[in-house]
């Protein structure tokens, strides 16, 4: 498995949707908005976004709308949690359909979540998380509401989460780990307050997570994860440290955890396939610059020609882009 | 999203022969859950409801909207007819209930999310107990113990830690930081690739000295930490957690004595096992401290410094290629 | 009985823990099998015996048992009896490698969910009084002692060594456990027939004590002669087990371990269809003649004579073939004391110290001697006793009685426990006949001729035993017992 196999991925994507008598299909309706937006962006950087009904998708969207609450639930009749609020907003961002949402009612609803210690809340029960501060950012972002936050406390919060490792926890005094990194990098990009990380530390614990088979992982004496592709290449494109890594043995690793058959990308080699892990694999190759596919943004995770027509932050890298 | 779970490709006759067992169990979940959601959207709140939520998030915790609904119920129903007693006997059973779902789904949000909700409405009490014979205690002390056996299980799962952190937050009389230091130093000496440990070490002595402690003491504190952490990486020069711990030691460097004395240590480390990356690296990172510490009328040392950083770094690119790029970019 | 037939493809005569592994296997055969042991327990020279069980074996010793020689504190003997049924213990104690064909075959074939395991709490090796003027160790004394052995990376890690010894230690064990074979390792090329001990102090640089641990200790190695290949066979296969369990490579099972454990095998086989005639003496055997005779077997109590195709016999059931030479087997003793070795913090309810050769000096053996104690923790004392079994394997032409052999090395362990001063409750001498692995190599099961095979050689020491046992597990096409 030496090369991307676009066909294969497009149609495992195409056929999730298909699957309703499967048991699994049910049980994680949970993630089913979350699921089409990882769906989605895998098949814009594959150059196919239109492999899914742009209509049906709308529609299903809208259909996640918690009318009490003024924002999306992951599923029909699922309670609003703004992790499925952003995927909504995303989808509707790349299908340029914004204007199907109340866009006003999501604004005030993200704004509500926030705590006065600055940090952010999942919804109206409280679960707090610097994930929540992310997507809290990149929705308002998108909606060009970012003022309707106190954007200071949330910076001050997020920098409450940092290690001396570099990293970022979830809460205060918890363990760096790649993905919040990701998250809280990002949301600092978004927030122009990139000079509050110190970046020499964190873009070398982050090359850190390369393992001998070329594989990352999340934390240190941990095992590789495709996942993890993105979410410490993300960071360090935002930090302009890609080549801190083995760029090579990354394509190859995230290669070899491709179904050959069915489609799709799994945690690692031989592992059941998920879209989760095949929308982070493929996009991860993308800041790797594999030939071929098209570029991600990594601060919000969307396909940057859609980035570029909101004229959002585009301040990243990518591998091999300004070389040639 | 799946880990670690092993690729496996069911044949036509094989996958419609699952799906055709699985046909009835499918039937009564989507049942069951259309259920829920519309006495959910009823607005219903009965102890059948609350029964009824038992049984689906038995089935699947990860429905974050009905243990919305639960709360719900708990909150509208079964609360406001208890007695404080009461109430405090369905938190435990309630509590009880969300342990058993986590020995099955240790890493799912909600399950964590549940319980910190729960906690946080037990209500005060016996009347008239002491501190120690609270309810708040007996609960967090529980908890403590819970998350203990959870971290058994896996001493990495981030979030039983995050949940450590937040009990002993939330009942400081529970453990000192002494004991908090003995137990995450047991946790190293079961394996000390456990970083999440070496990481609540580190939290945990930050919090002490934060609150004001000599500069002495806090010298003697480390001593005795550089102690710890040498006898790991004489153990294993590979471990990166060993590493990490001492970086954070060392921390900013201004204690330059201690800097030297750890150089020359690593040093004498590096003497017998000369391709160990982790000590070149950290070589590097510790001269360039002393580096940037040196005093102008230093420069002959200075210049020393920086010739042999390049020259472990020239070193690093061949036996380190994966992150070559960093030592070539970091050379003076 | 009248529901048996008079004819079976295979009689198995014994059920010590490879016949009950092989009785297991086969029932999973097409072969009709029948199970037969004289004795009115599962397990026989395996069985877990209860203190009146051991106290009644000098009047009436079993075959397999010379040199008897059994004594109690006459204080203690009312206790002994009363609480007879407490104890559990082990003729031939067995360790079970924590990575090994045993655990395997309890994990396959699921017997494991039925069985309860101690895992070993630490192992030791035995210094002598006057340290070797080249060692190095901090603990330098003048007294014997036991020093714990470290054989994992934890271990290592808290170890109070010199830090350049853990890096020696470490660098090797690392080297050990590589996932390259051994042969192909540069280290060894040439070196393969070197003495272990030797091995390691040239090409590792280990000091004679850190040499020894790892050879005695860890390899489980008998003499100072004993060639590197098979040690560091022994060694990588302990450091794959340490950790799969638990902080130790050695299990022990629960209820004096290899008795509970043929039992359990038995029972399997008996679930299966095997029909099973227990405490039913052998009246009368006749083996086949000439071939294509069959095997006949009367038993006490029972008219019907049955009839096998082919018999697989333990050594001391086994009438009319050649019996176990008297210099191969083990010189055992097994004791039960009031203490053990205890650390500030640990009390070592199940742990094993090994004597190196020589470490008694003109007293002592030039080979060396294993201590394994088991306690409260591995269900087969009660509480404040232990069991403690000395073991080393016959020497061929040795004169001295199992007695004069190894009470000086009960002695030197009394002398290194909590309460140095005890007087042993009771102590057993005796030689076990028919181990003897190293003589006769590849071991198994012999064929004596066509239709007669007889258990042979199962392991001198604690843990071979059980590896072997389990070797024999679904080796009916490799024994061509059809």
């Amino acid at each position: 498995m030496d090369t991307l196999l676009i066909e294969k991925h497009v149609k495992y994507i195409q056929s999730l949707g298909e699957n309703t008598d499967d048991l699994m299909y049910h049980m994680t309706a949970h993630l089913r908005l979350n699921a089409i937006y990882w769906g989605l962006t895998a098949l814009c950087i594959m150059g196919r976004p239109d492999a899914l009904v742009k209509e049906d998708v709308i529609e299903f969207v809208m259909s996640c709308w918690d009318d009490d609450e003024g924002a999306f639930g992951a599923h029909p009749g699922h309670d609003a949690h703004i992790l499925p609020t952003l995927s909504a907003i995303q989808i509707l961002t790349i299908y340029d359909a914004l204007d199907r949402a109340d866009t006003k009612r999501i604004v005030t609803w993200v704004a509500a979540r926030q705590n006065p210690t600055g940090s952010f809340s999942g919804d109206q029960w409280g679960e707090t998380d610097t994930r929540f501060a992310y997507i809290a950012v990149q929705a308002l972002e998108l909606l060009g509401r970012l003022d309707a936050i106190d954007k200071d406390k949330a910076v001050a919060h997020i920098n409450r989460c940092k290690n001396f490792d570099g990293g970022f926890g979830a809460t205060e005094g918890a363990e760096s780990h790649a993905g919040q990194i990701f998250v809280c990098t990002a949301a600092l990009a978004i927030l122009d307050r990139l000079e509050d990380i110190d970046q020499p530390t964190l873009a070398w614990w982050l090359a850190e997570r390369q393992l001998p088979n070329g594989g990352l992982n999340g934390r240190p004496e941990k095992l590789e994860d495709v996942c993890y592709s993105f979410w410490v290449l993300s960071a360090l494109s935002i930090l302009h440290k890609l080549k801190w890594i083995d760029s090579e043995a990354l394509v190859k690793f995230i290669l070899s955890a491709q179904d050959p058959d069915g489609g799709g990308v799994a945690d690692r080699p031989g592992d059941m396939v998920d879209v989760f892990h095949t929308c982070f694999g493929i996009c991860g190759l993308s800041l790797l610059g594999y030939p071929g596919v098209h570029e991600i943004n990594p601060i919000y995770c969307l396909p940057a020609d859609v980035t570029r027509k909101k004229g959002l932050h585009m301040d990243y890298e990518v591998l091999g882009k300004d070389e040639t | 999203m799946s880990h670690g779970v092993k690729r496996t490709r069911e044949a036509a006759d094989v996958l419609a022969a699952r799906r055709e067992k699985e046909r009835s169990k499918l039937q009564a979940y989507l049942e069951l859950t259309d259920d829920v959601v519309a006495r959910k959207r009823a607005a219903v709140f009965t102890q059948e409801c609350f029964d009824l939520t038992t049984k689906l998030l038995g089935l699947n915790p990860e429905l974050s909207s009905v243990w919305n609904y639960r709360r719900l119920i708990l909150l509208n129903a079964l609360f406001p007819n208890l007695s404080p007693e009461g109430t405090f006997s369905l938190l435990q059973s309630e509590l009880n209930f969300t342990t058993g779902a986590l020995k099955q789904y240790p890493k799912t949000y909600w399950i964590w999310n549940h319980r910190r909700w729960c906690l946080a409405k037990v209500p005060p009490g016996p009347e008239g107990a002491p501190v120690e014979k609270s309810w708040k205690r007996q609960v967090w002390a529980r908890e403590l113990f819970i998350v203990e056996r959870m971290l058994d299980a896996d001493a990495r799962n981030f979030h039983a830690w995050n949940y450590r952190r937040y009990v002993l937050a939330s009942d400081p009389g529970l453990r000192s930081p002494e004991d908090e230091l003995a137990y995450t130093k047991k946790k190293i000496e079961a394996s000390f690739s456990n970083f999440s440990a070496w990481h609540q070490r580190s939290k945990v002595y930050s919090a002490l000295w934060e609150e004001g402690v000599s500069e002495d003491e806090v010298r003697q504190v480390k001593d005795a930490e550089f102690e710890l952490v040498q006898q790991a990486l004489y153990t294993d020069p590979g471990d990166q957690s060993a590493w990490l711990y001492h970086r954070w030691l060392i921390g900013n460097g201004d204690d330059t004595a201690v800097l030297k004395r750890e150089i020359a240590n690593i040093e004498e480390l590096l003497a017998i096992e000369p391709d160990s990356k982790w000590c070149l690296e950290s070589l590097v990172h510790y001269k360039r401290l002393l580096a940037a510490r040196s005093q102008p009328d230093e420069a002959a040392q200075l210049s020393d410094l920086k010739k042999e950083c390049n020259t472990m770094l020239s070193k690093l690119q061949t036996i380190d290629p994966k992150r070559k790029a960093r030592y070539q970019e970091l050379v003076l | 009985m009248d529901t048996l037939p008079a004819s079976f493809d295979v009689l198995l005569l014994g059920t010590s823990l490879p016949q009950a592994i092989l009785a297991a296997a086969l029932s999973t055969s097409n072969l009709t099998v029948l199970h037969v042991d004289p004795s009115p327990l599962y397990g026989s020279h395996d069985s877990s015996l209860t203190l009146s069980d051991l106290l009644s074996l000098p009047s009436h010793p079993p075959p397999y048992l010379t040199q008897l020689s059994l004594s109690t504190s006459p204080t203690a003997l009312p206790e002994l009896k009363q609480t007879s049924r407490e104890y559990a213990l082990s003729l031939r104690p067995m360790l079970i490698r924590s990575f090994s064909p045993l655990i395997d075959a309890l994990v396959g074939s699921r017997l494991s969910k039925q069985c309860a395991f101690q895992l070993l709490q630490g192992l030791f090796l035995y210094s002598p009084a006057s340290p070797s003027p080249t060692s190095t160790s901090p603990a330098q004394s003048t007294a014997p002692r036991a020093t714990k052995v470290p054989a994992s990376k934890e271990a290592v890690f808290t170890s109070p060594l010199p830090l350049l010894q853990k890096r020696k230690l470490m660098r090797f064990l690392l080297w050990a456990a590589s996932p390259q074979p051994l042969e192909e390792l540069p280290e060894l090329q040439g070196r393969e027939e070197q003495p272990l001990l030797q091995f390691l102090q040239e090409v590792f640089a280990m000091d004679q004590e850190g040499a020894q641990a790892l050879t005695f200790v860890v390899a489980q190695r008998v003499r100072t002669s004993d060639p590197a290949l098979p040690g560091l066979r022994a060694i990588r296969q302990h450091l794959l087990g340490s950790g799969r369990y638990g902080p130790s490579a050695y299990l022990l099972g629960h209820y004096g371990g290899a008795g509970e454990l043929a039992q359990l095998f038995c029972r399997m086989a008996a679930v299966r269809g095997t029909p099973y005639i227990l405490q039913h003496p052998i009246e009368r055997l006749d083996l086949p003649g000439a071939e294509g005779e069959e095997v006949r077997i009367k038993l006490e109590g029972i008219d019907e004579v049955f009839r096998a195709k082919k018999v697989v016999m333990e050594p001391s059931l086994a009438r009319g073939v050649q019996q176990p030479e008297a210099g191969t087997g083990t010189v055992q003793c097994l004791a039960i004391l009031e203490e053990t070795l205890v650390d500030e913090d640990e009390n070592f309810d199940t742990a094993l110290l090994v004597f190196p050769p020589g470490a008694l000096g003109e007293q002592g053996l030039d080979r060396t001697v294993t201590c394994l104690w088991t306690g409260e923790g591995s269900k087969s004392t009660p509480n404040g006793r232990y069991a403690v079994y000395l073991s080393t394997p016959c020497d061929a032409g040795e004169e001295k009685e199992a007695k004069k052999l190894l009470e000086p090395y009960l002695q030197a362990f009394v002398r290194l426990t909590g309460k140095p001063e005890q007087e042993p409750l009771l102590a057993f001498y005796y030689k076990f006949l028919g181990g003897g692995s190293q003589a006769s190599g590849e071991v198994g099961v012999e064929r004596e001729r066509e239709g007669v095979y007889v258990l042979r050689g199962l392991g001198e020491g604690l843990v071979d035993g059980a590896d072997r046992a389990a070797e024999r597990r679904g080796c009916g096409p490799e024994w061509k017992i059809r």
